[in-house]
């Protein structure tokens, strides 16, 4: 393939801006799709989730063949971007395989927070930015305003940006050309030893994990062996190709191609995301810059609702994993809760991810203890570890310093909300740096936070100040030293390993204090008296009690209907069954998610 | 002892007579209103009922116990019940001891008639006061008030007879607890020598049910529930009725003999749409429980019996595990109480530990003879008692 006529590029667009719309039409107007393959919608999106949720969390590929008004037919190749924060090492990757992208904006809605921060990471990767504006269509199109803020905010002239209507395919074609004229072809030595960046890898059940990829150097073709410079393993190629929906099989991949390399192999974890792949004959000196091996942010634990389900939980997380290397777990064990399993996911999204997927795969219901980041700890003697369950982290003593991850935030809402904004970021103990104005009805403020502030309901709490309208963004910052304690449970004096949590030592009263008498609410009336308590190491900072039960008895006897009677309390026996018991105090499932409702 | 004697078994019989003169509020008992010609067609099929368990079963049984539950059996002509409890006796074995009881609601009872049922052999009657309190029973929605109720009570006495049960109801909202006491005292006065006592409860699918959930009526909390239940069994025992059942209270040796064998494991049958049977064999310890219920519909059951085809809706034959669980709920509930060795083998461990906890905040009783007895104070709890002892005996198994 001639890599002159080659242009790979991306769609950089907010959710429901209109990207799959966009996609859609391309494939029409290439020719991609035929029949009744035309009429699902949202072709890139091809796992149930994602088109339920809207978002797309998996990056995927398709090849267009597209005959110009030059008159050349050039191949282009659309590559996907996970739509969410908690994704964004794997945009960065999915935007480097690629020359040029796509700003996709909602007349009516303007740029989001999202929008943004991948607008500057293709910025930073030096790719050619195409602005458009999608539904024009609309009667709530502000085309003008919406075509001025991208202007001030990527410096180009009012006409190169295009205005479309995916729906009705109202200057689609334009942008094709567009892509064509100014794109630039991709770089790269044919001749050079082979070098591939893997931007995305699925698992096949028959045919192991396959990496998708773009070639950069050299070829690859079926027979040759792999080897993958993270983890120096080789594999034999079985089959190269490339992806229009699904995979089609060719004889060879080219610098400046995309597609997929099949070689059979095992595990997930071994085609990680940027790592680059070589042929083991004739081996490149040095890997693609780039690669990092990403590590989990938010952890928490996952315990079958029934203790006695948990082989069922593991094989259905152990399937799981196959799909998603950033899945980490271990199994673990709670006095509360049972066995389980501590779990690491990159962020929040992709812990809802999971936890749904899961409850799915596994068919009945799991108990998801409350999520938390990761702690460093060190010691005077300047040992330090890592904690991702709050119940390890040690008592407060003198000699202790204790860090947490941080973030930095782009928060993006037109400025009425300002004020709202910046109390809420305050209440999360976030640290404010600036406000730049994008246009005159949106404004960006940025902020440091701790990871763990915003992990809980921020978002939700921020869309709700803002009417919907505010968008959020955060990059991984580093560790910072916080003044952070660990707050326990007690139930009848017992603590409570899966309720207990980390929080600064200024909040500690308050949330101690709610949470009490969130699981007074929550804990059914017993036989006995149930004092619950919170506690950071002896310190009792709050006390509630759940009265005992004064009545719970069926007055009338049903005859000789015995077996009435006998099926109710088999009924009630398969209810408590459900709850997990500490000491003797039995504890409903959503205690253990108490902790998340608080108001904090 | 031969084979022959060992098979054969006291049993109870239970006939339910489904018709009423109009729904009570809260009521849950399968009954429609009466009609003359559903009447004769029930009757008549009662009597081919009777004839063709008595077939099968009546060999091996000595009937102890016979009940005429309903509904409202004293709806019906006491001919009629004459009738069917004679077809009862020349279909089954019977003894003079035989305690025939009959449900009679206050506004249905009449000196003839009640004359002739007595001379039938009925001895024991059972009526439905409820209360002596005109406004608990206009909120009850019953159909007879205060003054017939104290009538039916004399009119039963009058006409000879001795053993008289009645039904009581408390925690009915707006009823006092003195209420509740003086419908006690008023019974004692009367010399009545059972009561059954029962707290209105909120069934779903009543009329009480719905107003409950709609927020139309509240009940009274589980601490005044408890409240009424304590004093009530105070001033019983204080008037010298034994409480021997979490809902029943007798002068000694009034005890209901019916009710004592449904809860201890006796074999009983039940005649009628809606009646219970259950057929208990007892081989070398290993107890045999089988249980089979009628259908819940007039018209069905009528249509069954016409057509010879059985009315039994389901029939079950208990495991193990079932019959310790009936058996905790069952015994439990009695003042008698339940042997530890019935429920667990193992007499120490968890179970023990548990037990002296509920003793020690005065739930239950531990006696030297090693039977676990509710006490008052738990008798309010017994469900949830039940509940946590039932987890605690199947799991160590
Ligand atoms: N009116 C109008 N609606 C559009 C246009 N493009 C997309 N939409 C609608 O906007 C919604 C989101 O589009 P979609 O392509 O799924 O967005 P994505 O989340 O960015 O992939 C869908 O209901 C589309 O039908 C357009 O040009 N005009
Ligand atoms: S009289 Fe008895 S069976 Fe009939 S409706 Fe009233 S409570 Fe129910």
């Amino acid at each position: 393939m001639n890599k002159d006529l080659i242009r790979n590029f991306s769609i950089i667009a907010h959710i429901d801006h209109g990207k799959s719309t966009l996609a859609d039409r391309f494939l029409e107007l290439t020719h991609s799709i035929t029949g009744k393959m035309k009429y699902c919608k949202q072709m890139l999106d091809d796992m149930d989730l994602e088109q339920e949720r809207g978002i797309t969390i998996k990056a995927h590929a398709v090849r267009m063949e597209y005959q110009a008004a030059d008159g050349h037919n050039y191949l282009l190749n659309l590559i996907d971007t996970p739509g969410h924060v908690d994704f964004s090492y794997e945009v960065s990757r999915s935007l480097v395989a690629c020359e040029g992208a796509l700003l996709v904006v909602d007349a009516s809605q303007g740029i989001e927070a999202q929008t943004l921060s991948n607008l500057y990471l293709a910025l930073e990767h030096d790719l050619t930015i195409i602005p458009v504006i999608n539904k024009i269509d609309l009667p709530a199109a502000n085309v003008p305003a919406v075509t001025q803020s991208i202007c001030d905010l990527i410096g180009v002239d009012e006409s190169e940006v295009i205005p479309i209507s995916a729906k009705m395919g109202t200057n689609v074609e334009k942008v094709l050309e567009r892509i064509v004229e100014i794109v630039p072809p991709p770089k790269g030595d044919k001749t050079a030893p082979f070098r591939a960046m893997i931007f995305d890898s699925v698992f096949d059940t028959y045919r192991g994990a396959v990496p998708y990829v773009r070639v950069v150097d050299g070829e690859i073709k079926k027979g040759d062996w792999i080897e993958f410079f993270s983890n120096d393993k080789t594999y034999e190629v079985d089959e190269v190709g490339y992806l229009r929906l699904k995979k089609v099989p060719c004889e060879k991949l080219t610098a400046g191609e995309v597609g997929y390399i099949i070689a059979n192999v095992r595990n997930v974890a071994d085609t990680k995301v940027g790592d680059t792949i070589t042929v083991a004959s004739n081996p490149a000196d040095t890997p693609l810059p780039g690669f990092k091996d990403i590590k989990p942010m938010v952890f928490s634990g996952i315990y079958p609702a029934d203790s006695d389900d948990y082989v069922q939980l593991r094989d259905a997380i152990d399937k799981l994993k196959l799909n998603d290397a950033s899945l980490i777990y271990t199994p673990e064990t709670s006095a509360a809760l049972g066995f389980g399993f501590r779990c690491g996911f990159l962020g929040l999204l992709h812990m809802e991810i999971v936890q749904e997927r899961l409850s799915r795969e596994y068919e009945s219901s799991i108990i998801n203890t409350v999520p938390n980041v990761e702690y460093r700890i060190t010691y005077d003697n300047d040992e330090t570890k890592t904690i991702d369950n709050p119940i390890n982290m040690p008592p407060p003593a003198r000699g202790i310093t204790i860090e947490e991850p941080f973030v930095r935030a782009n928060v993006i809402s037109p400025p009425d909300y300002i004020g709202n904004i910046m109390k809420i970021s305050m209440e999360r103990r976030g640290v404010y740096h600036t406000t730049e104005y994008l246009s005159t009805d949106r404004v960006v403020l940025h902020y440091d936070f701790p990871l763990s502030e915003i992990i809980f309901d921020y978002y939700d709490k921020l869309k709700s100040l803002t009417r919907g309208y505010a968008s959020l963004d955060y990059d991984y910052l580093g560790y910072r030293e916080s003044d952070l304690v660990r707050l326990d449970i007690l139930i009848n004096g017992d603590p409570v390993d899966a309720l207990c949590s980390i929080v600064h030592r200024d909040k500690a009263q308050r949330h101690g204090k709610m949470l009490c008498s969130k699981l007074r609410e929550l804990i059914p009336r017993q036989l006995f008296e149930v004092v619950i308590q919170s506690a950071i190491g002896n310190k009792v900072i709050s006390r509630e009690v759940v009265k005992p039960i004064r009545k719970n008895v069926t007055a009338k006897c049903y005859g000789g209907d015995i077996t009435r009677k006998r099926k109710l309390l088999e009924r009630q026996r398969e209810g408590k069954r459900r709850m997990k018991t500490v000491g003797r105090v039995d504890i409903p499932q959503e205690a253990f998610l108490a902790v998340l409702k608080i108001d904090r | 002892m031969n084979s022959k004697s060992q098979s054969f078994k006291s049993a109870g019989i239970y006939i339910h007579i489904p018709f009423c003169v109009s729904k009570c509020h809260y009521c849950d008992f399968y009954s429609v209103p009466k009609a003359e010609n559903l009447i004769a067609e029930f009757i008549d099929c009662i009597h081919s009922e009777i004839e063709s368990a008595s077939l099968r079963f009546a060999k091996e049984c000595e009937v102890n116990t016979i009940y005429f539950g309903g509904g409202t059996p004293s709806i019906l002509p006491a001919e009629s019940l004459v009738e069917i409890l004679n077809s009862v006796k020349s279909d089954f074995f019977i003894s003079d001891s035989t305690e025939i009881t009959l449900e009679a609601n206050p506004e249905s009872v009449t000196t003839d008639e009640l004359k002739l049922l007595r001379q039938a052999g009925f001895n024991r009657i059972s009526i439905g006061v409820q209360s002596f309190e005109n406004k608990d029973l206009l909120f009850l929605r019953r159909v007879h008030d205060s003054d017939q109720a104290l009538n039916a009570v004399k009119v039963a006495q009058n006409t000879g007879f001795a053993n008289i049960s009645i039904d009581l109801m408390f925690a009915i909202p707006e009823q006092s607890i003195d209420t509740a006491i003086s419908n006690i005292e008023k019974a004692a006065t009367l010399e009545v020598k059972h009561i059954s006592l029962y707290g209105l409860t909120s069934e779903p699918g009543t009329p009480l049910g719905k107003s409950v959930e709609d927020g139309l009526v509240t009940l009274p909390d589980g601490d005044r529930y408890a409240d009424f239940y304590l004093n009530i069994c105070d001033k019983l025992r204080s008037l010298g009725y034994q409480k021997y059942e979490i809902s029943n209270f007798a002068k000694p040796g009034y005890e209901c003999g019916h009710n004592l064998n449904y809860w201890n494991y006796g074999t009983y049958f039940g005649f009628g749409p809606s009646g219970h049977s259950a057929i208990i064999d007892c081989n070398q310890n290993r107890l045999r429980v089988e249980r089979f219920w009628n259908i819940r519909d007039l018209q069905t059951y009528i249509k069954c019996i016409r057509s010879e085809e059985s009315t039994v809706e389901t029939k079950e034959i208990l495991n193990d595990k079932q019959i310790r669980l009936e058996k905790l709920q069952l015994q439990l509930r009695q003042q008698c109480g339940i042997a530890i060795t019935e429920i667990m083998m193992d007499k120490t461990g968890s179970f023990r530990e548990y037990l002296e906890i509920l003793a020690g905040i005065g739930h239950v009783i531990i006696t030297p003879d090693e039977r676990i007895i509710l006490t008052d104070e738990g008798a309010v709890v017994a469900d949830e008692l039940i509940l946590n002892l039932s987890n605690l005996i199947i799991t160590q198994s």
